[in-house]
């Protein structure tokens, strides 16, 4: 079994994955995109998962996310297994306990930037109370206080990835996953991703977990998981 | 969730505007088209019920479909003979009887050729009971001269009518003047003539209401004996006709001869006349029986103090249909007509009309729902990526779809209002300004000549009922497909 267990020893794992199969079916062509995946993340660190194009990156995010089910395998997010959920339990789970920021930011395009942060609140019919000042203040941490009424249409790229990072820390989850959130920004623009990443993970000790290609944005993680064929690489 | 849904209507501008434009153009039809039918259907019923028909009619059970003109289809003139009530005294005193009948009044239904001066028209006639008639029929106004009184020949004309002949004719009509009126069928004729007692006048002016001429009932059931007719009945009622009726009976006979060449015309136009009528004619003068006379060609006897005819085509209700009701019309050979049936074409036309427009409603609903769900279809599978990302952050499967079912029924609601708001100003504008419909057969299908549109309430509700449910049922679909997919694949769709 390939475990790859990242530092910050003594406190438990937010995320266990134990031998995850995934296997895609595209007409006759069947694709093993994860073949017996394990693997903890402790809680409080900032984890790059990287590996080649087609490595199962995004799979793997994804069936830790609720986004998707494996095959076979477990899946345990702060000590529960996800198996047990049904569809209510899930979304509950990805509502108060996971954010989640993708490659192409994925912000609702009629929303402005305040409404997108607030979404995930509204959705989760939460209290009004104070909501207004936490939603300002995130998108205040990510510099974008003055663009509060603006639409995506309206932001550049790295704002509306900053955008979606408020959004992903809103519900004040314990785990955020990223699928290459880079990927889609120049490398300065990128960096200052990671460094927001960073700061969070400092002042509120939310996890994050992010894939990527980018040797130089792999390096501002604090443990790596490798992913080759499907499989953690040693 | 509502701010969410209404907030979407707002920010997906364009969709909501084609949307609301659709369904206004819907409520649109919808209000003004049934309020339109609803208002001319009541009207009718009014009308009918109020002045022509009663609430229902009892008729003798016959083969074709009847009316008070006669049989439905016919036109006035080859009136086919209508069967008569064959126990009318009984029939009367017992559905008088019966607490949800408030009143009872016999018709004899006929036509006839009436001769006014400087004119000659055919006119349906009823031969009515006076006392009981006005009664039941309250909306019959007396506008000169008087009533028919019990047991008196005489005739009485809409106003609408005498001055519209007086006008092309430039010779006045009298009140008191004698009117002839003559019955032909087939090879037969009888000819009556009647005092000009009274004009009277419709609540609502249909064009084929003006020329109905109310006849005592005697003299109906004489013009319409032609059939019946045999040498011994003549006999007596030649008899009855001398030792009964007094100066009237010679009037009337003198009338008879006076007035052969006349009549020759009036019958020549719709058979030849033959030297059997000339005879028949001659020969059958009809006396008119006042009350409790013994009446032609009948054998039944009349309730010796009740001023009613012992034979009639038809009896006209007031009151409820009940199965007691039913149940005494059947035992005593008749049949229930509805005031619709008993109206006659006008008033199933108006009926075949509401039907006719619902019918084609329904379709063109149809056509709507589809367009709408045409729209809706497109715009939801455009909107894939965002209930995905809704999803993703958290959103269960219930709160999705309510939000956008309420989404689409908002916009339902923002159509309707806005027919609605068409439908009113439309309304408004016909209140205001006249339009006067031309034709006679629009004309009495909506209830008079001026075109009016009062916004029906029952209508309007229903409208919005329907509009909100199209607009729902057509994201209701779409929406199933795009949340069956898995969120994974739907986040990454463009
Ligand atoms: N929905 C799908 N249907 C079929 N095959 C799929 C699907 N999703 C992923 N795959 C396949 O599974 C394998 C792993 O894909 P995955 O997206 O997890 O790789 P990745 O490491 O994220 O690659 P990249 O770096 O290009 O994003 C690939 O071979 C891919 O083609
Ligand atoms: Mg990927």
């Amino acid at each position: 079994m390939n475990t790859s267990t990242a530092d910050s020893p003594g406190l438990p794992p937010v995320v266990t994955v134990s031998s995850v199969h995934k296997r895609y079916r595209l007409g006759e062509r069947v694709v093993d995109a994860l073949r017996g995946v394990s693997l903890t993340i402790p809680a409080g660190t900032i984890c790059a998962i990287v590996g080649p194009s087609g490595s199962g990156k995004s799979t793997l995010l994804n069936v830790i996310g609720l986004l998707d089910t494996p095959d076979s395998g477990t899946i345990r997010l702060e000590e529960r297994d996800v198996a047990s959920l049904n569809p209510t339990e899930a979304a509950r789970v990805r509502r108060t306990r996971l954010g989640f920021i993708f490659q192409d930011f994925n912000l609702i395009p009629v929303l402005s930037a305040f409404e997108n942060v607030e979404l995930p609140l509204r959705v989760g019919q939460s209290a009004k109370a104070g909501r207004r000042e936490w939603v300002m203040s995130l998108l205040d941490a990510v510099g974008l206080a003055d663009h509060w009424s603006h639409r995506p249409g309206q932001l550049s790229g790295g704002q509306q990835q900053r955008v979606a990072i408020a959004r992903a820390l809103v519900n004040r989850p314990g785990i955020v996953l990223a699928d290459e959130p880079t990927a889609n920004l120049d490398s300065a623009t990128g960096h200052s991703i990671l460094e927001l990443m960073h700061r969070f993970n400092r002042e509120l000790g939310t996890t994050f977990v992010f894939s990527t290609h980018d040797p130089a944005v792999e390096e501002m993680a604090r443990s790596v998981v490798r992913l080759h064929d499907g499989v953690v690489a040693a | 969730m509502l701010s969410l849904a209404l907030r979407n209507v707002v920010r997906h501008g364009r969709h909501t505007a084609l949307l609301a434009a659709l369904f206004a153009l819907a409520s649109l039809l919808f209000i003004a088209g049934n309020s339109l039918l609803t208002h001319a259907n009541r009207t009718l019923r009014t009308l009918f019920v109020h002045t022509i028909t009663g609430d229902f009619v009892v008729a003798a059970p016959s083969d074709v479909p009847t009316s008070l003109f006669g049989a439905t289809t016919p036109s006035i003139g080859e009136l086919i003979t209508l069967p008569l009530l064959s126990r009318l005294p009984l029939l009367t005193a017992e559905l008088g009887a019966l607490p949800e009948v408030e009143r009872v009044t016999p018709l004899v239904s006929g036509a006839a050729v009436l001769d006014l001066p400087g004119r000659r028209l055919t006119v349906p006639i009823f031969g009515i009971e006076p006392a009981g008639y006005f009664a039941a029929l309250p909306g019959i106004e007396v506008v000169a001269g008087r009533a028919l009184q019990p047991g008196e020949s005489g005739i009485m004309l809409t106003e609408r009518l005498v001055r519209r002949i007086e006008a092309e004719t430039g010779r006045a009509v009298n009140l008191g003047d004698e009117l002839l009126l003559t019955a032909a069928q087939g090879q037969r004729f009888r000819i009556r003539s009647a005092a000009l007692v009274g004009l009277f006048r419709y609540p609502v002016s249909m064009d084929f209401s003006d020329e109905i001429a109310l006849v005592d009932a005697a003299t109906v059931l004489a013009l319409n004996e032609i059939q019946r007719f045999t040498p011994e009945t003549n006999a007596d009622a030649g008899g009855a006709a001398g030792a009964l009726s007094g100066p009237t009976t010679i009037a009337d006979v003198d009338d008879l001869f006076a007035d052969v060449g006349i009549s020759d015309d009036a019958v020549g136009e719709a058979n030849g006349l033959t030297v059997d009528d000339v005879l028949a004619r001659v020969m059958g003068p009809v006396p008119r029986p006042t009350s409790g006379d013994e009446p032609v060609g009948t054998s039944v006897l009349a309730p010796a103090d009740a001023p009613i005819p012992v034979d009639a085509h038809f009896l006209l209700v007031r009151g409820r249909v009940t199965p007691a009701v039913r149940d005494r019309v059947a035992t005593l050979g008749g049949e229930i007509l509805s005031w619709r049936q008993a109206a006659g074409q006008t008033a199933l036309l108006a009926l075949l009309l509401l039907i006719a427009f619902n019918g084609g409603f329904v379709i063109f609903l149809l056509a709507v729902s589809l367009a709408a769900a045409n729209i809706v279809l497109i715009s939801t599978y455009r909107r894939t990526r965002e209930i995905a990302t809704l999803r993703a952050v958290g959103a269960e499967l219930p709160l999705v779809r309510r939000i956008f079912v309420l989404e689409h029924a908002v916009i339902g609601a923002a159509g309707w209002l806005l027919g609605l708001g068409g439908t009113v100003v439309l309304s408004l504008l016909l209140a205001h300004r006249e339009i006067l419909v031309g034709n006679r057969l629009v004309a009495t299908v909506i209830g008079g000549h001026r075109l009016r549109l009062p916004v029906d309430a029952g209508t309007v509700a229903l409208c919005l009922l329907v509009v909100t449910a199209i607009a729902a049922g057509a994201v209701a679909v779409p929406l199933r497909q795009v949340i069956r997919k898995p969120i994974v694949e739907a986040i990454r769709e463009r």
